[in-house]
């Protein structure tokens, strides 16, 4: 056999091995279905592109800003690039990633994650990171968020990590392997069950230390500085939710509030604020005041909307065709979903 | 050809049998520490990190019990109120541990005999050079663990055992 031969064989070889690879790898990785959390960052590239504002941060960006709620009312072109547990290295990476895609004229970042200041968990750090696309800012969260337990190589080949599940794969695990419909709209993870607070939340747990992370508090200053950089305003906020495990502390508030009077940035802490926006703890939570359900989401972001408009002076897009057209399409999905899941 | 193809394929196997044993490491959650800080209740020792089960049977039905699951529906936090304390429980697929005790009146003490209402200078007596302060809390640790006590006009106004802040 002549050498041409040998090559060949062996480049076919090679190709067929990695084929089978790339395979198992897209069979054994988590699709995210049951936790839907864990599907939302990758979706956001099939709409990058032309939104004025774009949120960042943990749950309580994606349970309690509905971008169709923006648009609908006020013209707001927007995007939640949130994620469970996003911590806020990995909001300053997707943000950094997020510019490369557009030029929002604001980024809403929520505060509540600045009380993590070390890497905390695979689990949550996979929802973030494996719907990033490849880039040297994924490279960078990856680095930033690995715990000891985790290694790098695991992120790139997927594989390596999750090849167990080989033996546990579901008719889901072939169903979505190649494509998955979308779980959120504009990055919202709509949730439409009700379950109301039956009483009011007094306090969170005592804490050791009450001083927001040093580490969490530079990247805060770096994401400050990204946007500045990029033109982009950066708006902090603070959800309206207050439940004993997710406690916001007036310590933390203290420091958040001298920081932004510091920078200059505008703060917005809606629990104080919850009477004003009108949540009725008894019919807009669909887990007993930790999180909105889609009618306290819609509220909460008619109230800021309005303040995003007038003290933000961010545009009402309405009347621009191109941008209204691709907005039908998400206010036509947002409302099919909204309706199917009440029937639910 | 047939040897050459051999060679190719099995070679191929060897990098996949490999690739799979490298990701064969075990993963396991951070053991508890053990910390030598506790409090006897009913008759139970309560300690950070121990897990839950046995206790919660052990110390029959909580005042009120508060659950709270995490974002990505991957565990929960679960507060049980007592008579005398609250516990704090963390609940994941490996099961479940105690995060976090806190003592609510003077029925309970740590280990030490420390109780609420008692004196600055006792705990400090009991529990030597303070690690922390503040003026307003004396804070101890061992190992992973931590135990606070919250100081008002000089006597203790509050106990807590958790895990250091990460």
């Amino acid at each position: 056999m002549n050498l041409k031969k040998r090559i060949l064989i062996a480049v076919c070889a090679i190709l067929v091995i990695t084929l089978i690879l790339s395979f198992l790898q897209l069979l054994v990785v988590p699709k995210y279905r049951s936790n839907p959390e864990g599907a939302m960052i990758g979706e956001y590239y099939d709409q990058a592109g032309g939104h004025d504002v774009i949120f960042v941060g943990d749950c309580e960006v994606y349970e309690s800003i509905v971008p169709a709620t923006l648009w609908e009312e006020y013209g707001i072109s927007s995007y939640v690039r949130g994620s469970a547990q996003q911590l806020v290295w990995q909001s300053y990476y997707l943000l950094e990633e997020t510019f490369r895609y557009e030029k929002p004229r604001a980024v809403v970042f929520n505060v509540l994650a600045l009380k993590y200041g070390t890497p905390q968990s695979e689990a949550f750090n996979r929802m973030t990171l494996d719907g990033m696309k490849w880039s040297t800012s994924k490279w960078k969260a990856i680095q930033a968020s690995m715990t000891e337990e985790e290694h790098f190589l695991d992120y790139v080949f997927p594989l390596l990590r999750f090849h167990s599940r080989i033996t546990q794969l579901t008719a889901e695990d072939f169903q979505y392997a190649f494509d998955a419909p979308a779980v959120s709209q504009s990055g919202y993870l709509m949730q439409t069950n009700i379950v109301p607070m039956t009483e009011a939340e007094e306090e969170g747990r005592t804490l050791s230390d009450y001083t927001l992370p040093e580490s969490a508090m530079n990247y805060l200053e770096q994401m400050r500085l990204l946007c500045e950089k990029n033109g982009a305003e950066l708006i902090l906020m603070k959800a309206p939710t207050n439940s004993w495990a997710y406690w916001w502390y007036e310590e933390w508030e203290e420091q958040i509030c001298t920081y932004a009077e510091e920078k200059n940035l505008s703060y917005y802490n809606f629990i104080p604020l919850c009477e004003e926006i009108g949540i009725d703890w008894n019919t807009d939570t669909y887990d007993a005041g930790v999180h909105l359900n889609v009618y306290g989401a819609e509220k909460l972001s008619r109230y800021f909307g309005a303040l995003l408009q007038s003290a933000h002076h961010i545009p009402d897009r309405r009347s621009e065709a191109e941008t209204s057209a691709r907005w039908q399409e998400r206010m036509d999905a947002y409302r099919k979903q909204k309706i199917q899941l009440e029937k639910e | 050809m047939k040897r050459s193809w051999m060679a190719v394929f099995a070679l191929g196997l060897a990098v996949i049998l490999s690739l799979s044993l490298f990701g064969c490491r075990k993963t396991e959650d951070n053991e508890a520490s053990g910390g030598h800080f506790s409090v006897q209740y009913k008759g139970v020792t309560l300690e950070i990190g121990q897990p839950a089960e046995e206790v919660l049977k052990a110390l029959s039905d909580p005042v009120s019990k508060k659950e709270i699951g995490d974002c990505g529906g991957l565990g929960a936090q679960v507060r049980y109120d007592y008579s005398s304390l609250i516990l704090y429980v963390l609940e994941s697929k490996d099961g479940a541990v105690i995060d976090q005790i806190t003592l609510t009146d003077d029925l309970v003490a740590t280990e030490k005999g420390i109780c609420i209402g008692d004196s600055q200078d006792k705990v400090k007596e009991a529990y030597g050079n303070v690690i922390q302060s503040d003026g307003s809390r004396l804070v101890y640790t061992s190992g992973d663990n931590q135990l606070i006590f919250e100081i008002k006009d000089g006597k203790v106004s509050g106990i807590d055992l958790m895990q250091i802040t990460q």
